[in-house]
């Protein structure tokens, strides 16, 4: 029998058509219904541009992000069915999840690089969509959702560090909450309701707990289900579409329904043309007209193809790029497990996740509620108002807009690379806060020296930048940059340069054979 | 009803009182609930253990210049000339536990260099002020320690010491 015959008789059934509403997908009516008809199916978008689809374009971040989640709440749930969360029981059902139970190690390795590459991957898709202009109108609010995302997922993976119950997850969440509790007027009380007493015991583990398998994976369902909706309701991804001189004529399509000669025309449209024309041959219907714009303006079916089947594919294909990697790590490296948390003991150095580490590195230089607090709100602050500061529609979908807004990337990366390294020795060679102790109150030292330090270094290519006349989104450009290559700087310099006490030495020259590679 | 006849009437229209009087109420019930929730995740702490009251020891057994570390209790008590000073072994700064440093004779902490004397005050570090301290109070020559009460302070003063 032939292939065609058996999808024939496959979708001639009556299960099948008690399920789906349409056809074998090989022809575009049922390629488009496939999309709409089906409740995961239609998160997509039934046609999608075509330069959307180069790697080159969104390199599949997105959807590496969604299959890491995937392995996460698989690999997760297979650990519950051993973990228990009690102080006593958690660290000892750890060794025995890596020692006793076959593949409990290699779940467990799993479960802990996908978390690892899974904030890695939120963050430079985010990085990817500023770069290449996706936040701009109509997609402003899906930035917005994607910077909660991006909170959630920090959410997420904090929470689980502290599960282990080993002396690197202890004090790691011990100095993370304490951040918490800088926090002007609520901090003791937010630091209370996290920990669920003063210091980090059963309640803050159980609620830990819950927040990690029970929250945070439902919060994460629900705001990817949405972003992705979102997505393709925004008129799917940003991929040059809206052209700024547009070249095609959106409304070509006019004098052809034209030719239908009936007279029921909508008064009150003022065209002369028939929208609702009544024609026996006709094979579409439209609800309704309203005055409006919608994300599909200036945009026609020209250089899309549809969802089916070469979307999926290229998902297939992610999907087992992303697990065979995530294999090989853990083949390659364990997930660590120090001594037992000991509340009396503090290990040396002891570092936050490394997502937080940058922070850690940011509070060697200044008062703990300017760096743990003051600066994250405002990055974060930032991050949300960027597609409202620069409100352009025109430059979305294409890496750095213009070559001009390459080149800005470009030095203001350099320039990042220079001043923030330099900020971080000279701050520590010299350390304010020590040379004015007792001299100023502590307040210069800790807080106006940062501030306007940092302000400084932050203002100053905006101000070069001034010179040529440059465009909001221009602007968004240098300081996205300075931002994120910043982060980038701390979180390298209080990973690999910091060492016992928390104090800077070469990597190749630590003492004590410290490896910082060992936390991860 | 028509929108003039509204705007002719005196005060609040009945439409309008009910507006906010439904509004105000889902907002207090609303309130409410957030309070009820922020209560629920506020446990009380049970007796004994930390953050109970805790029994250091006989008094006599902290003589000046000894520092002794009550494990159980998560403090220091610190023996001075006029009294014990008990102070909790939590750094101020990120919370890292402080350790005492016999060959230094000071607290040292091992997070972000954080230094104390044997009175917590800070000698150098990150740590914005001086070691935080618990009541106490002596009970039959014992050193009982109130857990449950953690007192900032800006510097140290003789009357934070407990004494007979
Ligand atoms: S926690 Fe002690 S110095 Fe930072």
């Amino acid at each position: 029998m032939s292939i065609e015959s058996w999808t024939n008789r496959l979708t001639q059934s009556r299960l099948w058509r008690s399920y789906f509403r349409h056809g074998w997908p090989d022809n575009p009516l049922d390629r488009s219904l496939l999309m709409t008809s089906g409740l995961f199916f239609h998160l997509h978008p039934v046609k999608v541009n075509r330069k959307s689809l180069r790697w080159s374009y969104s390199m599949g971040l997105g959807i590496i992000t969604i299959v890491l989640f995937l392995v996460l709440l698989f690999t997760g749930t297979l650990l519950m069915f051993y973990y228990i969360p009690s102080v006593e029981r958690a660290y000892p059902t750890m060794k025995a999840i890596q020692t006793g139970i076959p593949l409990g190690q290699f779940t467990r390795d799993m479960h802990r690089w996908a978390a690892h590459l899974m904030v890695l991957a939120v963050i430079l898709h985010a990085a990817r969509v500023f770069y290449t202009g996706a936040y701009k109108a109509p997609r402003q609010f899906n930035w917005v959702i994607g910077v909660f995302l991006l909170l959630i997922t920090l959410g997420a993976s904090f929470t689980g560090y502290l599960l282990p119950w080993d002396q690197l997850a202890y004090w790691a969440i011990t100095v993370g909450t304490n951040i918490a509790g800088y926090a002007p007027i609520i901090g003791s009380v937010l630091r209370t309701l996290l920990l669920g007493g003063r210091e980090v015991g059963q309640n803050a583990l159980i609620r830990f707990y819950t927040l990690h398998i029970m929250v945070f994976p439902l919060l994460l369902i629900l705001a990817i289900s949405y972003h992705m909706w979102r997505v393709r309701k925004d008129g799917g991804l940003a991929a040059q579409e809206v052209s700024d001189t547009p070249d095609a004529e959106p409304e070509g399509t006019a004098p052809e329904a034209d030719q239908h000669d009936d007279n029921t025309s909508l008064a009150d449209t003022g065209r002369d043309w028939v929208i609702f024309p009544r024609n026996p041959s006709k094979t579409y219907g439209l609800v309704e007209l309203m005055s409006g714009t919608s994300p599909m303006v200036n945009r026609g079916p020209e250089n899309t193809v549809f969802s089916f089947p070469i979307v999926l594919l290229l998902e297939l294909i992610i999907f087992l790029g992303t697990t065979f990697l995530l294999f090989l790590f853990s083949l390659a490296r364990h997930a660590p497990l120090g001594e037992m948390a000991n509340p009396t003991i503090t290990i040396d150095p002891a570092k936050a996740p490394w997502y937080f580490v940058g922070l850690q590195e940011l509070l060697e230089h200044m008062h703990p509620t300017l760096a743990g607090i003051v600066i994250p709100g405002v990055l974060v602050l930032f991050l949300l108002a960027i597609p409202y500061l620069d409100n352009s529609r025109s430059g979305a979908g294409r890496w750095f807009t213009s070559a001009r807004g390459k080149r800005i990337v470009l030095w203001t990366t350099l320039y990042t690379l220079v001043v923030m390294p330099a900020y971080i020795l000279l701050d520590n060679l010299i350390t304010p806060r020590e040379a004015l102790r007792g001299v100023l109150p502590g307040y210069v030292s800790q807080w106006l020296i940062p501030i306007v330090v940092i302000g400084l270094l932050v203002a100053l290519p905006v101000l070069i930048l001034r010179r040529w006349r440059p465009t909001p989104r221009e602007i968004m450009l240098t300081l996205f940059t300075v931002m994120f290559v910043s982060a980038v700087i701390f979180t390298l310099s209080g990973f690999f340069l910091r060492g016992p006490g928390f104090k800077l030495y070469p990597p190749w020259n630590m003492p004590g054979g410290y490896n910082p590679l060992n936390d991860l | 009803m028509k929108s003039n006849e509204n705007a002719d009437q005196q005060g609040v229209s009945r439409r309008r009182f009910l507006l906010w009087g439904w509004g105000a109420s889902l907002a207090l019930l609303l309130g409410q609930s957030l309070t009820g929730l922020l209560r629920f995740f506020t446990p009380m702490v049970e007796p004994g253990g930390f953050g109970g009251k805790i029994v250091a020891g006989q008094i006599d057994e902290f003589p000046p210049g000894s520092i002794t570390h009550v494990s159980k209790g998560r403090f220091y008590v610190s023996g001075m000339e006029d009294g014990v000073l008990v102070m909790w072994h939590r750094c101020t700064h990120l919370g890292c536990t402080v350790p005492w440093r016999e060959d230094e004779g000071r607290f040292h902490c091992p997070c972000h260099g954080g230094i104390y004397n044997k009175k917590g005050e800070v000698l150098a570090g990150p740590p914005p002020r001086p070691l935080d301290l618990f009541s106490a109070e002596v009970v039959d020559g014992k050193v009982v320690v109130d857990t449950g009460e953690v007192t900032e302070r800006r510097q140290f003063d003789p009357s934070q010491l407990t004494s007979t």
